[in-house]
């Protein structure tokens, strides 16, 4: 293929042709053009996306909050949800709670998250409103018309923060439940998994000498639990909600085009059907950033949470 | 060299010993019986719904909600939508034993060699794999299936180009412990070759915990492979593909839910019965976890 063939828009003109060539070295081979690539990456030139008409970077930052708030919001589902679930479901070890935690589990790794956003699309916002009872909204980060009497002011670029900061609770009220059931998608595949490594490591600890210590020192069971068992118990959990992350990475692209949502993953998306490869880069790249920086806040969390734990 | 003939018998054994454990957990056992009906919808599927009805186009009877004619209901050009669920069913359980076969085929051969020649070859390797764990799988595939341009078999080939590494990196772990075991060196001692070592006895000796990988893969590549297909990748709209028929049907969510709910729900369930069953051989073979 013919690389230019990517740079080419309608709007190229014949004397920005040579100019193009020059600047990403379209006439040299892969290699050469890999190391330019490279080198451009370093210093800020991702590429240029012709179906944005705007450089990748500047097309990328400009979608980047809103996928950071859907993957913030997925990871409190997870772990508001997930942990507690854990625990009890290894203080009932193989009781009900538990088989239902473990259905869940697997329920969560084997749902497809387009589908169950479209699902909860069906049944909270159509299907409530068609009741005519209050109803969730189903794609979008707010209500852009209400958003026209009282305006979102931008400062991190998420709109539930923005909104919250500048104290505008009408559009803070708004986005909230925009954000609820596209993050709800997205989480419902971590959550299992960490429901289930919390579980695991739960049960590891309980039969802990330590434990049996503290019980028998006559300590409640809620502070056994609590405060003995549970620090302990986190490690896996957050060695496995840092790999999660990348799940919720990975799913982006799929919550974020069911719902509408304005974020990276809709765009690398859209940019797959226009043949936009520097987007297309710009983005895998970006989401690789995330997991690592991702896996960097998981090692420096164990050192946290067991201070043997020394770097 | 009744060496060689030596490895075989336990594996028959833990076979069996898996089999009885599968038995006695209900979840496992309803999990395992969906997963291989599935299997035998995929192999017979085209002798149960004839391909010809993805041309049976009756557009009187489009959009009509379940009945007793149409269990499912029929989709948008009048075609009942059972019959094309298990079309549909039949590719994608295809395409996922494709992907992790050929996933486990790579993997396997890249990781024994790999671990067992050890050195620069060995490192450079794993740096490689490195680079597959750095990207969310279904990013990376995205990617990958961008670069190759739509068609199911570039699909399925960048799924695979994404599936390899998790294998090369569990089976090199185990072949670094089992070279260092005595009968290897036994070997080495009798002038056997490096490949036939490696392929006929470091292979089956450490290929286990592949398997269970692999069997736990199988639920995830079908949402995957789903989940691709649905944003557009693939072959052409009128596939008979789950992912595609909830790509069709999504047009209609609110007038005809049905097209959306049920080809979805068939993904489910079957990702769900494979998930149940490699939970069920996980158990059965670590016992760390048997708890």
């Amino acid at each position: 293929m013919d690389p230019l063939a990517l740079y080419l828009t309608d709007k190229t003109t014949q004397a920005a042709i040579p100019e193009l060539v020059a600047h990403y070295h379209l006439n040299d081979p892969w290699p050469i053009r890999y190391a330019v690539y490279l080198s451009n990456l370093v210093k800020g030139d991702w590429g240029y996306s012709k179906s944005e008409t705007e450089p990748v970077l500047q097309a990328l930052s400009q979608r980047f909050p809103a996928t950071i708030e859907l993957t913030i919001a997925a990871i409190l589902w997870t772990l508001v949800i997930g942990i507690p679930a854990g625990i009890i479901s290894a203080l009932k070890n193989n009781k009900a709670p538990d088989h239902i935690s473990r259905l869940v589990a697997l329920t969560g790794v084997s749902t497809p998250v387009f589908w169950l956003g479209l699902i909860l699309q069906l049944v909270f916002f159509y299907d409530l409103a068609q009741l005519g009872l209050p109803h969730l909204p189903s794609s979008g980060m707010f209500d852009t018309t209400l958003a026209i009497e009282y305006p979102v002011a931008t400062i991190t670029g998420l709109p539930v923060l923005d909104t919250l900061l500048t104290g505008n609770w009408v559009m803070f009220e708004d986005s909230l439940a925009h954000l609820i059931l596209p993050s709800f998608a997205l989480a419902f595949v971590s959550l299992g998994v960490i429901m289930r490594i919390t579980r695991s490591s739960m049960l590891e600890v309980l039969r802990q000498d330590y434990i049996i210590l503290a019980r028998s020192k006559g300590l409640p069971e809620r502070i056994v639990i609590y405060r003995h068992a549970l620090k302990n118990a986190m490690i896996p959990t957050v060695t496995v909600a840092g790999l999660a992350i990348a799940g919720l990475l990975g799913g982006a692209p799929l919550t974020e085009t069911v719902f509408g949502w304005p974020g990276m993953g809709r765009l690398a998306v859209d940019a797959i059907g226009r043949n936009d490869a520097p987007l297309i880069m710009g983005f895998t790249l970006i989401t690789a950033l995330l997991l690592v920086l991702a896996n960097l806040v998981v090692d420096v969390l164990y050192g946290y949470l067991d201070p043997r734990i020394k770097y | 060299m009744d060496l060689e003939k030596s490895n075989r018998s336990p594996v028959i054994s833990e076979l069996k010993f898996a089999g009885h454990l599968l038995v006695r957990n209900k979840l496992v056992l309803a999990g395992t019986v969906i997963a291989v009906a599935v299997l035998v919808v995929a192999m017979f599927g085209t002798l149960i719904v004839s391909p010809t009805i993805l041309v049976n186009i009756d557009l009187p009877n489009r959009l009509q909600p379940p009945s007793a004619i149409h269990l499912l209901g029929t989709d948008d050009y009048g075609r009942d939508l059972l019959k094309m669920i298990i079309l549909s069913t039949r590719l994608d359980v295809i395409a996922m034993l494709e992907i992790v076969g050929a996933g486990v085929a790579i993997g396997v051969s890249i990781g024994a060699f790999s671990g067992f020649l050890g050195g620069k070859l060995d490192e450079a390797l794993m740096r490689i794999t490195d680079i597959f764990f750095a990207i969310p799988a279904l990013i990376l595939a995205l990617a990958v299936a961008a670069a190759l341009g739509p068609g199911l078999n570039n699909l399925i080939l960048a799924i695979i180009t994404v599936q390899w590494p998790g294998y090369t990196r569990i089976l090199r772990g185990q072949v670094l412990a089992e070279r260092q075991r005595l009968y290897v060196d036994a070997m080495r001692a009798l002038g056997i070759g490096k490949i036939r070592i490696v392929l006929r006895h470091i292979i089956p000796n450490t290929i286990y915990p592949v398997i269970v990988q692999c069997t736990l893969d199988l639920g995830g590549v079908i949402l995957t492979f789903a989940s691709l297909s649905f944003l557009g990748f693939g072959g052409s709209p009128l596939t008979p593909e789950l992912g595609r028929l909830i790509t069709a049907g999504q047009l209609y969510i609110f007038q005809a839910p049905w097209l959306t709910a049920f080809p979805g729900l068939a993904i489910l369930i079957i990702s769900l019965a494979f998930n149940l069953m490699g939970d069920g051989i996980r158990d059965v073979l670590d016992p760390r976890l048997r708890r």
